[in-house]
C-alpha cells in the first residue's frame, strides 16, 4: 500500500493489470499501457472510486479463480478479457466506470498526448498559427449569384 | 430590507443586457444592472492548464445541472430531449457561446406570408439592419463581405482562417455545387478595441483566456460602466413587484451575502433569455398578476423554441489539424436555409463547421459511438480518430408551439429558496425531418470531402444553447407578451430584450439578432421618451 493507494500490493497489481487490458502498451513500444503511467494509483486514491474497484476487483478475482487462477492478475493475458465482460454480471459498474476513468486519465497524460504529436500542456497561450486562406476556392459560389429569399 | 431607487434596472449582464445597457446610457438615466453571477477572469478559463477538457466538461460545461455554480439556477430538463445550455456571469452566455455570429435572414420575419406557418414577426430585417451594423462593430466581428445567402453588408474584420479541415470540407461544398461562406464570427481575427486576437487555441466553448472572443464582459460592459451604468454582479432577483396602477416599480433581489434588498426603478428590462425570463416573470405572480406578470395573454412560457442540432462528423484519412482553429466558427452553409416544395417539411436548416476535438473527447466521443473499442486493437483504432475527425452542425429551424413550455417545477428551488424551471419540450415532425435531411445532406459533404466513415447524433441533446420565443412580440396583446418594441402589453414600463420574445427562431445561431433586438428596444426607449409609457 502507497500512501495514497489504499489497495494492498495485490489489488495493486490486479488494478494495473485491469488499466493494461483496457489500454494495453501499443506493439511498437511508442504508448504505454495505461497500467504502467501511474493511474492506478490516481484512481485507487480517489475516495469515490475505490469502493467500487475493490468490490470489481474481488468479482474478477472470483471469476478467475472459477478459472483455475488464484487471482485476476494470475491468469494468462489471453484469458483476462473474457474475465472481464464476464465480471459486468456480478460488478455491472466496475468496468464501465473504469474504462471512462481509464479514458479520462491516459488521455490527459502528458507523455501519451506527445506521442500522439499533440501538445502536451495548456493551449493558451501558445496557441497554434493557422495560415491564412486563400478565398478563391470560393469562386464557385461567387459565381452562382445571391440566393437568398425575398419576403 | 435596505431599498434604494433608480431609473433602469436591467435584470442579467448577458448578450442583450449589455447591449442595451451601452446603448440607453447616453439618456444619463440611473441605470443599474443586476446579475446573479460574476465577473469572469480569462486565467481562470480551461485553456490555461493541461486539463482542459476535464474542466471544460466539469466546472465550465454549458450545462448549469451539470456546473453547479454558486451562481447558476438548477434546471428541471428532464422532461426534454434537448437539454438547456447557458453561463451566469457579467457576459451572461457569451462567456461560453461559440461566436458563431450570423444574422436572421429577411424571410425569417415573414414566415407565415411566405411558407403559412407560424407567425410573422411585427418587425423585418430592415428594421434591425442598423443594429446588427452597430452591433458588429461593438462586438468586433470578422467575416467577409459578398455572402450571396444574404443582402450586402459589411463586416469589420477579416475572416478567420479555415484551416485544413475547413479548406477539406469546402471542398466538399464546392464538389456539389453546394453554398457555403466564411461564418461570420464574433472573433477580433486581428487586434481590435483594446481585444488581443484569436491565436487558434480551439475550444472557444470553455471561455477565451485570449480575450479575443467576444464576451460582452470584454465589449460592451467596459463602455457601458465608462457611461456610468452601473453593474452589480452575484444579485439574484427573486420577483418584479408592481404599484396600486400595474405599473412595474423595482425588483427584490438578494445580493451577494444572500440578503434581500429592494430597488426601485421607474423602468424595469429583461434580459434573462428564453427560460430566465419567463421564470422571473411566472415568479412575479401577484393579486394583480395571478398567472405571473405581464400574462394575461398566457404566453409567457408557452412556445419555447431551440434549434435542433444534427451533430454530423467524419472521419478522415488524413490528419486535419482540426483542434487549431476557433471550435464552430469556419464556414457556414445555407444551401438548405428556406422551404423547398421537394421536402416533406416547411422551412429549412443552415450547416455549421465543427472542429475537431481534443483527444480524450475524442475518444469518449468515439468509445460512444462504436467507433474506438477497449482492449487489443486501442490504438490502432485510436490512430485513425484523434486529429481525424471533422464535421458540421444542422442547425434547423425550430416552430413555435404551445405546448412546449418554461413553467415553474413545484419542488425544485435555487441556492436563495426561489422555484426554478422546468422544460417540457417535443421534438415536431417538422423538426425530425429537418434533422434526418440535414444528417443526409451532410454525410453527402462529408463523403465528398473524402470523409472514410461518417457519424451523426441528432438531436443533440446537449445543445439547447438558443432559448426562445417564450415571451413573444406582436401588435395583438392577445397573442403575444410585448409588443414591437419590446414593451409589455399589460405593464407599460416593462421591456423584455433577449431571445424569449423572438416569434420564430430562423435556423441560424440567435446571438446577434438578440443584441441587435436589444439595442432596437433602447432606441425606441430613447425615441418615445417623453411617451414611454402611454
Amino acid at each position: 500500500m502507497t500512501d495514497q493507494n489504499p489497495g494492498s500490493p495485490e489489488q495493486q497489481r490486479a488494478l494495473a493489470c485491469v488499466l493494461d487490458e483496457i489500454i494495453p502498451p501499443n506493439p511498437d513500444g511508442r504508448l504505454p499501457g495505461a497500467g504502467a503511467i501511474g493511474l492506478g494509483d490516481t484512481l485507487a486514491a480517489r475516495p469515490e472510486l475505490w469502493p467500487l474497484i475493490e468490490a470489481g476487483i474481488q468479482a474478477i478475482d472470483a471469476i478467475a479463480q472459477q478459472r483455475g487462477a488464484t487471482t485476476f492478475a494470475e491468469l494468462p493475458r489471453a484469458d483476462r478479457r473474457g474475465v472481464l465482460d464476464e465480471s459486468v454480471a456480478t460488478a455491472p459498474v466496475f468496468l464501465p466506470t473504469l474504462i471512462a476513468q481509464t479514458f479520462v486519465g491516459y488521455y490527459q497524460d502528458a507523455a501519451v498526448r506527445e506521442a500522439l504529436g499533440l501538445d502536451a500542456g495548456a493551449p493558451f497561450p501558445k496557441g497554434y498559427a493557422v495560415a491564412p486562406t486563400d478565398f478563391s476556392i470560393l469562386d464557385p459560389v461567387r459565381r452562382r449569384g445571391a440566393f437568398f429569399r425575398e419576403p | 430590507m435596505a431599498e434604494q431607487a433608480v431609473d433602469v434596472v436591467i435584470i442579467g449582464a448577458g448578450a442583450s443586457g449589455a447591449a442595451f445597457a451601452w446603448s440607453l446610457a447616453e439618456t444619463r438615466m440611473r441605470i443599474v444592472c443586476l446579475e446573479q453571477g460574476g465577473w469572469m477572469k480569462p486565467t481562470d478559463y480551461p485553456t490555461n492548464s493541461a486539463d482542459w477538457e476535464v474542466r471544460g466538461a466539469g466546472e465550465f460545461a454549458t450545462s448549469p445541472n451539470t456546473r453547479g455554480r454558486p451562481a447558476d439556477y438548477p434546471i428541471n430538463d428532464d422532461d426534454s430531449p434537448i437539454k438547456i445550455a447557458n453561463f451566469n456571469a457579467v457576459g451572461g452566455s457569451t462567456i461560453l457561446y461559440a461566436a458563431h455570429f450570423p444574422r436572421f435572414k429577411p424571410s425569417d420575419f415573414r414566415v407565415r406570408t411566405l411558407d403559412g406557418v407560424a407567425d410573422d414577426w411585427p418587425i423585418d430585417y430592415q428594421t434591425l439592419e442598423p443594429y446588427w451594423a452597430e452591433n458588429d462593430v461593438m462586438m468586433g466581428v470578422s467575416g467577409l463581405a459578398g455572402d450571396p445567402a444574404y443582402p450586402p453588408k459589411e463586416v469589420p474584420l477579416p475572416p478567420v482562417p479555415l484551416g485544413k479541415l475547413g479548406e477539406t470540407i469546402a471542398g466538399g461544398f464546392n464538389e456539389l455545387g453546394w453554398h457555403w461562406w466564411p461564418s461570420d464570427s464574433a472573433i477580433a481575427t486581428r487586434e481590435y478595441k483594446g481585444r488581443a486576437p484569436c491565436i487558434n487555441l480551439g475550444p472557444c466553448i470553455t471561455g477565451c483566456s485570449q480575450g479575443a472572443k467576444a464576451s460582452t464582459d470584454l465589449t460592451y460592459w467596459p463602455e457601458a460602466e465608462r457611461r456610468g451604468v452601473e453593474v452589480r454582479p452575484h444579485c439574484r432577483v427573486r420577483e418584479i413587484t408592481v404599484d396600486a396602477n400595474g405599473m412595474a416599480d423595482g425588483v427584490i433581489y438578494y445580493d451577494a451575502e444572500g440578503v434581500e434588498q429592494r430597488l426601485r426603478a421607474e423602468i424595469v428590462v429583461i434580459a434573462a433569455n428564453g427560460v430566465g425570463t419567463p421564470r422571473l416573470l411566472l415568479n412575479s405572480a401577484s393579486n394583480q398578476f395571478p398567472d405571473g406578470l405581464a400574462n394575461r395573454s398566457g404566453l409567457v412560457g408557452r412556445n419555447l423554441m431551440f434549434h435542433p442540432y444534427a451533430m454530423v462528423l467524419g472521419l478522415f484519412d488524413e490528419p486535419l489539424l482540426g483542434y487549431q482553429g476557433p471550435t464552430g466558427c469556419g464556414l457556414w452553409s445555407h444551401e438548405f436555409y428556406e422551404t423547398d416544395p421537394g421536402r416533406d417539411c416547411v422551412r429549412g436548416y443552415s450547416f455549421e463547421l465543427v472542429r475537431g476535438f481534443g483527444p480524450l473527447t475524442s475518444a469518449l466521443w468515439s468509445l460512444s459511438k462504436g467507433e474506438l473499442s477497449w482492449g487489443d486493437g486501442h490504438h490502432e483504432a485510436m490512430a485513425g480518430i484523434v486529429d481525424h475527425i471533422g464535421g458540421m452542425m444542422a442547425i434547423c429551424e425550430d416552430l413555435p408551439e404551445a405546448h412546449n413550455t418554461v413553467t415553474l417545477d413545484p419542488d425544485l428551488v435555487d441556492g436563495n429558496g426561489i422555484p426554478a424551471p422546468r422544460i417540457s419540450y417535443r421534438l415536431s415532425e417538422n423538426s425530425r425531418k429537418l434533422l434526418d435531411h440535414g444528417t443526409a445532406r451532410a454525410t453527402d459533404v462529408l463523403k465528398a470531402a473524402g470523409a472514410r466513415r461518417v457519424v451523426s447524433d441528432a438531436p443533440l441533446a446537449m445543445a439547447g444553447w438558443h432559448l426562445m420565443g417564450t415571451a413573444r412580440m406582436g401588435r395583438d396583446p392577445e397573442h403575444s407578451v410585448v409588443n414591437e418594441w419590446g414593451r409589455s402589453h399589460d405593464v407599460p414600463n416593462l421591456f423584455i430584450i433577449d431571445g424569449s420574445v423572438f416569434v420564430t427562431s430562423g435556423a441560424v445561431n440567435p446571438c446577434n439578432t438578440i443584441q441587435a433586438l436589444a439595442l432596437y428596444v433602447a432606441d425606441q426607449i430613447k425615441k418615445n421618451i417623453d411617451h414611454l409609457f402611454d
